[in-house]
């Protein structure tokens, strides 16, 4: 039941992170570069086209792509949904690598576009044509995964499509020409990926570079996130070690006669706490069993607007903590019938 | 000509005190004994006499606060914990007042299980035990558990788990208490049979003197001291 409730919370903020991560998880890429006014937001980032240029200059930078966002909606089958229109410069970095179906667009082809898996759940298939904000229209060629942003799913175009697009929606923003996203950087294998943006920094004014890990959690959302989930799931498993340890002691005081019944007849003590403890992780298994089955049909009720998915890693990573809380649980217990004493199934009688 | 045999366990000049909070409680108090093979000792005395205090010394559940132990020879107060465990284990049968079986095991798996113990195969443990029970006349009963078994069929079973591992000590602490009179004199015939079959050393402890006079000898204990009589 516990662990029901654990991995539900683990399996809900796994999902919401991957969620949110999407794109950038979905790169291959080493160190993601802003302008220092973003503030490490991608929806912000304009960075200067020389200064992109310039990067590719930088020791231990490889390759340079740009990546672009721009919060849409689109027209499909089954009425609008909101989202992000994602500006990428094919064969770069900036390129995602989680392609399921057909291909992605390449740079000055306009009118097509690969899509998230996620839109598929609104209908859209190979072949349709999307209706974008401001009545573009993308004919979709490929399908991406696991590539959201902000929950949203992701439209993946040209950068010159991005950049008309948002035009249109922010006029006020001024020219996009000589301004792009974000540059995205490959780092030659033998970099390091802290040390190539400090020497981005260095090169160039207003600009921030960081790893690209730094940027995701840079995300909205996603720190406030993992910590709020990391302390819940944190106090389940506590809850779960105090629980098991009321258990168990409840268990060991009750057979305390049947305990010294054994260590008199002779059982080492070893044999006993091993019994117990073998009994413990089988109750153990059939929790996470359970659990596991559990979340797995509650994701499969649960509503889509919900994200609730579980993935083996996380129950792996529940699995083993809770395991430990069993054991911590379950210590007190075990040393209470490790110091049982036999001479007590004498002078207690036994029940 | 048999060279006299040496007593399975002497007990010389024992004393045991209990620090009981409210002041020092003597429950065994300077008393010397000898357990020999073959023979089924009665321990009486009034409650609260230290029966069962004795017999623990006896069977290495408590170590005495003066005087020896001697087990075949060996002083129990040089064995640390894990020795006086694998003693109880493989030369020390226990009885005990109530049967104190484990509830989800059959009466065959209660009894190999202290086969384990002493680190019988399981397959000869398993084989042992439905033999013991078939001795005791229990052999239809052995997949039974215990809550389908009589006081005394338990009773009789927790007999077999004492002989099990062929002990030189049977120790047994009323093991009629809880039995009807005639129940309980069955229960102490079988203890006696199987000392003098399995030629071990028997101590019972009984305030029924009817059952003690089915003992081959009658120790009595006042106040922790053993008395004439
Ligand atoms: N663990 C202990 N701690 C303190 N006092 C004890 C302990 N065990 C026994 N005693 C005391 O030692 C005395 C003898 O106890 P023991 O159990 O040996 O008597 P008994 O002859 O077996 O009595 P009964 O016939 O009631 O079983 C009693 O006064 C008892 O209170
Ligand atoms: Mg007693």
């Amino acid at each position: 039941m516990l662990l029901f409730l654990t991995l539900t919370l683990a399996g809900l903020a796994d999902a919401l992170d991957r969620g949110s991560t999407g794109v950038l998880r979905s790169l291959d890429a080493d160190v993601v570069v802003f302008n220092e006014e973003a503030r490490l937001q991608l929806l912000r980032s304009r960075v200067p086209r020389p200064m992109m240029l310039g990067a590719a200059f930088v020791d231990g930078v490889g390759q340079v792509g740009t990546l672009a966002l721009v919060p849409t909606s689109a027209e499909t089958p089954n009425g609008r949904v909101r989202v992000t229109l994602v500006g990428f410069s094919a064969t770069t970095p900036a390129e995602p690598t989680t392609l399921v179906e057909g291909r992605l667009p390449v740079d000055g082809e306009p009118g097509i576009a690969a899509v998230d898996v996620a839109l598929r759940a609104h209908g859209v298939r190979l072949g349709d044509r999307l209706v974008l904000a401001g009545e573009r229209e993308v004919e979709v060629v490929g399908f991406v995964e696991d590539s959201t942003f902000l929950q949203q799913p992701t439209v993946w175009v040209p950068p010159d499509v991005w950049a008309r697009v948002q035009v249109s929606a922010f006029p006020e923003a001024g020219f996009a020409e000589q301004l792009v996203g974000a540059a995205v950087i490959r780092t030659r294998p033998s970099a390091d990926p802290g040390e190539v943006a400090a020497a981005i920094e260095a090169e160039f004014d207003g600009v921030r570079a960081v790893p690209l890990q730094e940027a995701v959690s840079a995300i909205p959302g996603v720190d406030v996130q993992r910590r709020t989930f990391t302390v819940l799931v944190a106090m389940s498993v506590a809850v779960l070690a105090l629980v098991v340890g009321l258990l168990f002691a409840l268990l060991v005081t009750e057979r305390r006669s049947r305990w010294a019944t054994l260590r008199a007849l002779g059982a080492p003590r070893q044999l006993l706490v091993a019994t117990l403890l073998v009994q413990g992780v089988v109750l153990w298994m059939l929790a996470l069993l359970g659990g596991s089955i559990g979340t797995a049909l509650l994701s499969r009720v649960v509503p889509d607007a919900m994200p609730l998915d579980l993935r083996l890693p996380v129950v792996g990573l529940v699995g083993v903590a809770s395991l430990v809380a069993t054991v911590v649980g379950s210590s007190v217990a075990l040393r209470r019938v490790a110091r049982t004493d036999p001479a007590a199934a004498m002078s207690e009688g036994v029940r | 000509m048999m060279a006299e045999e040496r007593a399975v366990v002497e007990v010389e000049a024992c004393t045991k005190s209990f620090d009981a909070g409210a002041g020092v409680v003597t429950a065994v108090d300077d008393v010397s004994l000898e357990l020999v093979r073959g023979e089924l000792v009665a321990l009486v005395g009034p409650s609260g006499s230290g029966k069962s205090t004795l017999l623990s010394l006896v069977g290495a559940l408590l170590a005495p606060t003066a005087g020896t132990v001697r087990f075949e020879g060996t002083d129990l107060t040089d064995l640390d914990d894990r020795q006086r465990t694998a003693l109880r284990a493989t030369r020390v049968g226990l009885v005990f007042q109530t049967a104190a079986l484990v509830p989800f095991l059959t009466a065959a798996e209660n009894v190999a299980l202290v086969g384990g113990f002493a680190g019988m195969a399981t397959g000869a443990a398993r084989s042992r035990a439905e033999q013991l029970l078939t001795e005791l006349e229990l052999g239809a009963r052995k997949d039974h558990r215990p809550g389908q078994l009589s006081g005394g069929e338990q009773q009789r079973v927790a007999i077999a788990r004492a002989m099990l591992n062929e002990p030189r000590l049977l120790l047994a602490d009323e093991p009629t208490a809880h039995l009807d009179r005639q129940r309980g004199s069955q229960v102490i015939e079988l203890v006696a049979q199987a000392v003098h079959e399995h030629r071990c050393a028997g101590l019972v402890v009984t305030h029924d003197e009817r059952i003690a006079s089915q003992a081959d000898r009658i120790l009595r204990i006042e106040d922790g001291r053993l008395v004439d009589g």
